[in-house]
């Protein structure tokens, strides 16, 4: 009988050591295969000078790359500087509104499971079908926005081609499409919260916005922080609407540096100075990434 | 008296009025792609403007459905999307399980791999996929897609599940095993019917970004008929012209499948499941 | 229609040197072609089922694909898994002839050509090879550009339609009417829009070669620098404030919602006319540069 439950317990223990691994394992794989081999593969390029139309150049040339970003290239400032106003903004609405929505989706109400789907469905829509819905929107001339304008005796305006506010039209575009990946993160975060605290929490008296910031918010506080990293990181990367709507916009007022990377490998097809750019903005990412989490104390293992 | 009208007004105020306008501001648009799906493309671009479509057609949906191929690519984007989905959700739940429950060397580190996979542009290793593809002998195969949107779903989905999980008491886990459970029985028959909103969250956002998928069917792919849908309807848009009404009707059909599983599944976003557990 | 009619023309040729070298085997072509549309596929399939109808021994897998696929062809040929034939934009050609990715066709097409295609695109396509001269292509269509104008808004005021540059910009002016909302002009901005400054600019200066005989280039003639601070002046004063990003479609539907008096622009698409309904278009008559 004590042998039997020996036999047991060892296989417990290894069970906990080597289940672990097991279990991430294929995922490793795949990580490994499909993602990590391409990365280094791109950085390994962003040594090379790897131009399409200029086969016969084709070498090492080392960090000549990255010498140029930094020593020539005022534009690649520039594009960072959009990107890291389009994060921001972008993320930031996110938050505000998808939290919003998923705290008044969370209730039963008549017509809960169409208002639900309704605001999924931004997400559903490719990111070009996206961007072409919205240029028919804020087309000058036979778009939504400016008839309905002028039908009620506004001027309207030329919302892509106008320096001042193109940028935040393709916000505005682009917060349509992300909301819904914040409203349903959060609104399945909160479902974990079991309906006995909030009536703990009223019978203690707590109102409604008591309850809100001391109670709910804290509960699903880690699902929202790594889904708004997520975002974050995803908003850097995002060029799909920006160029179908403005390709960069009036005078590269919204040229994102992921635009730009985009524009500098595949459009003028230096494939190598687009992997050194690339490879910056990864890196940046990395260091973002590191104080964001340090700053939400998620180094450590949750109590 | 006053309690009732007070009651009244926060929820107008706090409820219906920000309802409102959210749904608003998410459905015009929708209602614009629907109404454009229903007008001829001549109507679109024109002196008139309406908004409704005058006159009504259904031409645009016919013409594209009949044209043959539209079908063609809604089976392929099933197949590949519904594979890709199938696993990840298996990988996933295997890696959030293993990510909150357990403690052991190299967590950190597979964690931070993960978040790492998700910083570079996927144009730039595009090109060496393609490249791997070709030794692996995958040309122009589903399989190459596949394989692909299983590997850039996984960091994000397995956050989300990690997540989930940990949201689930621990003292549950415990609870089984004191019962005689493995770890892998404690994860399929006691944690997995908890998670369910967690689940269902993971399979939507997995199915709507393979359904989406653009950049690896179009660079892996090369044959017309093996096309899924976010590559077929980019047909309607060339240099020269866009055919807004046929790309609107698109649109709208490639719409219904990830909103139609949405409509079905986001019934099980719903709470007290943990109260069940742990009361029991 | 006439584009598509020379593609169909240079496409059965390059076929037919196919049949020729492949005569009794069986043998399979892939067949590429990029931007694509429904239409477009329809008639390049009937093209095909004719030829493998009068060759049996040749299959062809035809792919088309749905915008301009330079990266995708670039990836393929890198890969080797590059199409058999394809279409090549004018401005990949040289990048192709460098790369070494397309055969030399210059002896095949003396042979089998027949004189088919008019011997000046056979030299411009030839050019192309900077060291040699050979052909590495088979030219498929030229596109010429348009001035479209709106005849019933120049009858009003008067006018008739700009047939000197000076008439041109007199007539944008006075065209102009932002109150009614109403431009002279819509200006090509956007993606690509620098070829059509270019083309317009030379034709205001009527230089014909992009260098002198001593080998100066031309692009910053005084002319041509007259012509660009005087055309573009016209932004947001005789045209409206969007143009900057207005690629092709914008400009046709500035054209179209009755908001630009003047394009110009290479000929697009013919309008489709859709079915069993009639409809009456504001007058425009198009004229050649």
């Amino acid at each position: 009988m004590a042998s039997k439950a020996r036999v047991f317990h060892t296989h417990r223990i290894k069970e906990e050591r080597v289940l672990p691994y097991a279990l991430l394992l294929p995922s490793f794989l795949f990580l490994a295969v499909f993602l990590l081999y391409p990365m280094g593969r791109a950085l390994f390029n962003s040594f090379l000078n790897y131009q399409r139309t200029k086969p016969k150049q084709y070498g090492w040339i080392g960090l000549e790359n990255y010498v140029r970003i930094f020593t020539g290239d005022s534009k690649f400032v520039t594009a960072l500087g959009i990107s890291l106003k389009w994060v921001v903004i972008e993320v930031g609405l996110q938050v505000v509104i998808g939290l919003t929505a998923a705290l008044l989706l969370n209730r039963k109400f008549r017509g809960q499971g169409f208002s639900r789907t309704i605001c999924f469905a931004p997400w559903a829509i490719s990111g070009v079908l996206t961007g072409i819905l919205w240029l028919l929107i804020y087309d000058d001339n036979f778009g939504l926005l400016n008839n309905l304008l002028s039908s009620w005796g506004v001027a309207p305006r030329s919302w892509l081609g106008d320096r001042n506010l193109a940028f935040g039209s393709v916000v505005i575009a682009e917060l349509w499409r992300g909301i819904p990946f914040l409203a349903i993160t959060c609104l399945a975060a909160l479902q974990s919260i079991s309906e006995d605290i909030y009536e703990a929490a009223k019978v203690d008296g707590a109102g409604r916005f008591v309850t809100l910031f001391r109670i709910t918010l804290p509960f699903i506080r880690e699902s929202v922080v790594y889904a708004a990293l997520m975002r974050c990181i995803w908003a850097f990367q995002s060029v799909d609407l920006i160029m179908t709507m403005t390709n960069g916009g009036p005078l590269g007022r919204t040229t994102t540096l992921a635009l730009y990377i985009y524009n500098k490998s595949i459009v003028e097809g230096n494939y190598g100075y687009g992997s050194a750019l690339a490879i910056l903005s990864f890196l940046m990412l990395s260091v973002f990434t590191i104080i964001y989490l340090r700053a939400n104390a998620f180094g450590k293992e949750d109590a | 008296m006053s309690s009732k009208a007070k009651r009244i007004a926060e929820r107008i105020f706090l409820r219906w009025l920000p309802l409102g306008v959210l749904l608003a501001f998410v459905m015009i648009p929708l209602l614009w792609v629907l109404s454009l799906s229903f007008k001829y493309s001549s109507d679109v671009v024109s002196e008139t403007f309406s908004i409704l479509p005058n006159p009504f057609t259904l031409s645009n949906y016919s013409g594209a459905w009949s044209s043959g191929r539209i079908s063609q690519y809604f089976c392929n984007s099933l197949v590949m999307s519904l594979c890709a989905v199938a696993v990840v959700s298996v990988l996933v739940l295997f890696n959030g399980y293993a990510l909150s429950r357990f403690k052991f060397r190299g967590k950190q580190a597979f964690m931070v791999i993960m978040l790492m996979t998700q910083m570079l542009p996927r144009i730039i290793i595009i090109s060496p996929l393609y490249l791997l593809m070709r030794d692996l002998g995958l040309v122009d195969r589903f399989l190459s897609v596949i394989l692909v949107e299983i590997a850039s779903a996984i960091p994000f989905q397995t956050l989300l599940m990690k997540g989930f999980i940990g949201g689930v008491p621990k003292e549950i886990d415990e609870a089984a095993m004191i019962d005689g459970c493995t770890r892998m029985q404690t994860l399929f028959h006691v944690i997995m019917p908890v998670i369910i909103p967690g689940i269902v969250t993971v399979i939507s956002f997995a199915f709507i970004n393979c359904w989406n998928e653009y950049l690896l069917p179009y660079t892996f792919l090369s044959t017309g008929h093996k096309f899924p849908i976010s590559v077929g309807l980019r047909y309607m848009i060339t240099q020269t012209t866009i055919n807004y009404s046929g790309l609107a009707a698109g649109a709208v059909i490639a719409l219904l499948p990830p909103l139609c599983l949405f409509g079905y599944v986001q019934r099980y976003l719903v709470s007290g499941m943990s109260a069940g557990a742990l009361k029991g | 229609m006439k584009k598509w009619l020379s593609i169909l023309l240079s496409l059965m040729l390059t076929l037919s040197f196919f049949s020729v070298s492949l005569a009794e085997e069986q043998a399979t072509v892939t067949f590429w072609l990029d931007d694509m549309t429904d239409a477009r596929m329809e008639m390049v399939q009937e093209i095909i089922s004719t030829f493998e109808a009068s060759h049996p021994n040749i299959k062809i897998e035809f792919t088309g694909l749905p915008e301009d696929s330079t990266d995708k062809l670039m990836l393929a040929f890198e890969a080797g898994t590059a199409p058999d034939i394809l279409n090549i934009t004018s401005k990949n050609i040289a990048t192709y002839i460098e790369n070494g990715y397309v055969t030399d066709l210059t002896d095949l097409y003396a042979e089998k050509g027949n004189n088919a295609i008019l011997e000046s695109a056979i030299a411009s396509a030839s050019a192309y090879d900077r060291e040699n001269n050979r052909l590495y292509y088979l030219p498929s269509g030229c596109n010429f550009f348009c001035l479209w104008a709106r005849s019933d808004w120049f009858a009003e005021k008067g006018l008739s339609i700009p047939s000197t540059w000076d008439e041109f910009f007199t007539d944008v002016e006075a065209l102009t009417d932002k109150e009614a909302g109403r431009y002279g002009i819509a200006l090509r901005g956007g993606k690509g829009a620098a070829t059509n400054l270019e083309m317009l600019m030379y034709s205001y200066s009527g230089i014909t070669n992009y260098f002198t005989e001593d080998g100066v280039c031309t692009v910053n003639d005084p002319k041509h620098v007259e012509f660009v601070d005087r055309y573009l002046s016209l932004y947001n004063v005789c045209s409206g404030e969007g143009d900057i990003n207005y690629g092709w479609t914008q400009l046709a539907g500035a054209f179209q919602t009755g908001v630009a008096a003047i394009i110009q622009h290479t000929p697009a698409q013919p309008r489709k006319r859709h079915w069993g309904r009639r409809r009456s278009w504001p007058s425009q008559t198009g004229r050649p540069y």
